[in-house]
């Protein structure tokens, strides 16, 4: 059995072509459309300092690229797969800085993370803790599919893997959930 | 609880739950969640997962705007003409029309001084042009003026010429329609403290 997805694609096309004829108000309509879905995946990828900043990026380096945009993926999927990658330099940065201040502030780190995860589960329901649990790869595909709805295809292009290995890494993680509600 | 007896239909449940499917679709995955008791302790976990996602921070639409690269627009994109480039257009027009007038009123004159011999084109300052036939000693005549304008103008005399170069800087053949540009002198006035 098979169904076909809707697509927004056409008109986000539309909008590209627009801006790049030199209609700046296209502009505004492309941000509005996608700003708060990249804000929420940022969110959702464990992103929880400057997520302004994270957008903002994101979009200025879409349209400093936009010509390049080749509509082979929806226009969301192509900012959802820029965002992914200024989030990983952000990790990388961040794990470099960590490593310098590792002797110093190492214990009250720890402290920190029990007490966080205690926090969560009194103010989180169940299923966000056992979406939290997953491993990296599990939730990124998990939320893309579940909380954005993106198609496997689209996470495909997002996280750079095939459509079945996100597909995998979907079910795998449904799963895992299912696992730890029933614990 | 049961197994789901089509596992393949559980890869569209957040397709569902998202919206993303067709009328006819939305409504076969329906009729079978309803009947499904797998799928709908599924979908009822899908909804409760997009409802229990953290919240996003507002974000403002016009500072990511502020940092957008400025539109760059194409050569090939003609812009609507502005009202210097009108104007700069009907002045060639006019100068244009106006020379041509000078030129056919200048042949038309010429003519009628060899159609009307008897009339003289006279002047205070520049001696009549007549045909050397009807030339008297009193009469000051032009050398070929018979013939053309320009030859007799190369035995006219250095003040004449000036004379008659005078007249025709007040001759205006059309006047212009465009206004003339206002002169604002410039005062010196007393600096502010």
């Amino acid at each position: 059995m098979t169904f076909q997805n809707r697509s927004g694609a056409e008109t986000d096309r539309d909008l590209i072509d627009r801006w790049l004829a030199g209609d700046s108000r296209a502009a505004t309509a492309l941000v509005s459309q996608h700003a708060d879905a990249l804000a929420r995946f940022a969110v959702s990828s464990g992103e929880r300092e400057e997520i302004e900043e994270l957008v903002q990026d994101t979009f200025v380096r879409a349209f400093s690229s936009l010509d390049s945009f080749r509509g082979e993926s929806s226009f969301r999927t192509w900012l959802f797969t820029i965002e992914r990658r200024l989030m990983l330099d952000r990790r990388r940065s961040e794990r470099r800085q960590r490593a310098t201040v590792e002797v110093r502030a190492g214990d009250s780190a720890t402290d920190y993370t029990a007490l966080d995860a205690l926090l969560a589960e009194e103010t989180e329901s169940r299923v966000r803790v056992a979406i939290d649990s997953l491993s990296p790869t599990q939730r990124e595909v998990f939320t893309l599919r579940v909380e954005q709805g993106l198609s496997y295809r689209e996470i495909s292009h997002v996280v750079g893997t095939t459509e079945g290995a996100a597909r995998v890494h979907y079910h795998n993680a449904m799963c895992a959930v299912k696992e730890f509600l029933n614990d | 609880m049961t197994e789901c007896f089509s596992p393949e239909v559980r890869d569209y449940l957040p397709d569902l739950v998202h919206g993303r499917l067709g009328d006819v679709d939305a409504a076969t995955l329906a009729a079978h969640v309803e009947a499904c008791e797998a799928c709908t302790a599924e979908v009822a976990l899908l909804k409760e997962a997009r409802r229990t996602a953290p919240p996003a921070p507002a974000v403002s639409i016009d500072s990511i705007l502020a940092l957008l690269p400025v539109v760059t627009v194409p050569p090939h994109v003609t812009h609507a003409p502005s009202r210097s480039d009108v104007s700069r257009g009907r002045s060639v027009i006019w100068k244009v029309l106006a020379a041509v007038a000078v030129v056919i009123t200048g042949g038309m004159l010429a003519n009628s001084v060899n159609m009307q011999p008897e009339v003289a084109v006279t002047s205070p300052h520049v001696p009549a042009i007549v045909p050397l036939a009807q030339a008297t000693p009193e009469t000051p005549t032009v050398a070929g003026a018979s013939l053309s304008l320009v030859a007799g103008v190369q035995d006219l005399t250095d003040a004449q010429i000036k004379t008659l170069l005078a007249e025709l800087d007040d001759v205006e053949a059309i006047p212009s329609l465009e206004p003339d540009q206002a002169v604002i002198p410039v005062v010196d006035t007393e600096p502010i403290p």
